[in-house]
């Protein structure tokens, strides 16, 4: 299955992420992360990166969810301490769905990491998508680790320095943090000039059409697979929204 | 035969000082001629406004004409000018975004539009150049530094230019890849490439004909 059309894997990719966005009910979020996690490790997410991936993203997604747990006050109480309701099943429920819903938007994000960017590239071009559009996507999906790499330098250089950062209240650490941004965006930009400079003396853009060496072709079982998608898929949300 | 000329050149990024004035370089066909000068003199510039990406890339005000084989560098297409002369840069990291070696090195001739099967020959042919064959299918984020600017090298000799512009592009290197490199050049003179090196220290690039320095604002022709 890890060989599948990059097609195929997009078209998974929009269906999951339109079901994180559509369901409100629990019980179908409960499910369709399951269907996610299963779908990401069949389709060629590596298990140890998408933990890794899961554990960074931990804290702002507890972070999110205990907003909405403590805010959304309506419903039926479910825990309280003598007369104060600390959760309602309303907030209960909402947490779940956001949590959920950002664990399915990961799951399906991690099998287009893992993808051949060159064969995402041809398979969006074969579908009539300008080659400059595919490219432009890829390129800025490229630039998040190398920004996330240029924030940890600059961190570094300021620990080398003699500020521990550990060591220093949350103020003042945000103080550090917001006098990075711009050394940090400079670099990005210098990054990109250098790119787009390297491309462009390559030929890129010279010709509205451009050959591509890697071919993608849809086969028997990739079709299959799709059309299982787009029934599973119809079959859910009319389940969902009609119940029969 | 002069294969890549700069005539009265003059340099100065918008709003800023002039960086060099009066600048006149010629490099023959066969020849390999190096190109010294302080940090900041300008060697860099020079090469981009050369190889035609200053101004089509880098804005910046050009005066004066380069002429590549012959033809003036303002009058030719991207394709045109990408066929004529091909770059290789400082740092091998920004100039490698495939995520595999072959399609890197495919993408230049992509661009040009040119047959599948014409693609796969440039591939093998300019892999076999830089002795990187072995590493076709190999992720270029898990390569040394020096192999990734053979990679480069190679990338840009699957363009099959006839003049090639090394920017400090040895220096990165360490003493194997940078003997590698060398004979990699020697190679390329012999199969009559145009070549222009810019190095700090010329002494260390055993195989150039000639030497030009950038020196206050003006262009020198030293002897080796």
């Amino acid at each position: 299955m890890r060989d599948l059309d990059p097609r195929v894997k997009l078209l998974w990719m929009v269906i999951c992420t339109t079901g994180a966005l559509v369901f409100y009910d629990p019980i179908w979020m409960m499910g369709l992360a399951c269907f996610s996690l299963v779908g990401t490790l069949v389709l060629g997410a590596d298990l140890k990166s998408f933990i890794a991936r899961f554990r960074h993203f931990l804290g702002f997604l507890s972070f999110v969810v205990l907003l909405q747990v403590i805010f959304n006050r309506s419903g039926a109480p479910v825990l309280s301490i003598n007369s104060f309701v600390l959760l309602y099943s309303a907030g209960l429920n909402r947490g779940i769905i956001i949590a959920l819903r950002y664990f399915v938007i990961l799951c399906a994000a991690s099998v287009m990491v893992e993808e051949n960017n060159r064969k995402v590239i041809a398979a969006l071009t074969q579908m009539g998508i300008p080659y400059t559009f595919s490219f432009m996507l890829l390129t800025a999906l490229r630039f998040l680790p190398l920004f996330r790499s240029s924030f940890s330098n600059a961190l570094v250089a300021i620990q080398l320095r003699g500020v521990e950062l550990n060591k220093i209240p949350w103020n003042k650490r945000l103080y550090f943090y917001s006098s990075l941004i711009l050394p940090v965006v400079a670099d990005a930009v210098v990054r990109a000039q250098q790119l787009a400079t390297v491309m462009e003396a390559r030929g890129f853009g010279a010709l509205p059409q451009r050959t591509s060496y890697v071919q993608v072709a849809m086969k028997f079982k990739d079709w299959t697979f799709a059309i299982l998608l787009f029934g599973l898929c119809g079959f859910a949300f009319k389940l969902y929204y009609f119940k029969f | 035969m002069i294969a890549l000329e700069g005539k009265d050149l003059a340099f100065s990024y918008i709003d800023s000082p002039v960086l060099f004035s009066n600048v006149n370089i010629q490099v023959k066909k066969g020849e390999c001629v190096a190109l010294t000068g302080a940090s900041g003199s300008g060697k860099s510039t020079l090469c981009h406004i050369l190889a035609g990406i200053i101004p089509r890339s880098i804005e910046g005000n050009v005066q004066g004409k380069v002429f590549l084989l012959g033809d003036e560098i303002q009058t030719l297409s991207l394709v045109q000018t990408v066929q004529r002369v091909g770059m290789l840069f400082q740092n091998p990291d920004s100039q490698l975004f495939s995520p595999t070696v072959e399609d890197e090195i495919a993408f230049g001739p992509e661009n040009l539009c040119l047959p599948r099967e014409e693609i796969a020959r440039r591939i093998a042919h300019s892999l076999q150049s830089v002795q990187m064959s072995e590493f076709r299918q190999a992720r270029t984020n898990e390569l040394s530094q020096g192999q990734k600017q053979l990679v480069a090298l190679a990338a840009v000799l699957a363009l099959e230019p006839k003049v090639l512009i090394f920017d400090e592009a040895l220096a990165p290197l360490d003493s194997h890849h940078h003997g590698l490199v060398q004979e990699i050049i020697q190679t390329l003179k012999r199969r009559g490439k145009v070549i222009l090196i810019v190095e700090h220290d010329p002494e260390e690039i055993k195989i150039v004909d000639r030497v030009y320095e950038l020196r206050d604002r003006r262009i020198w022709e030293v002897y080796k």
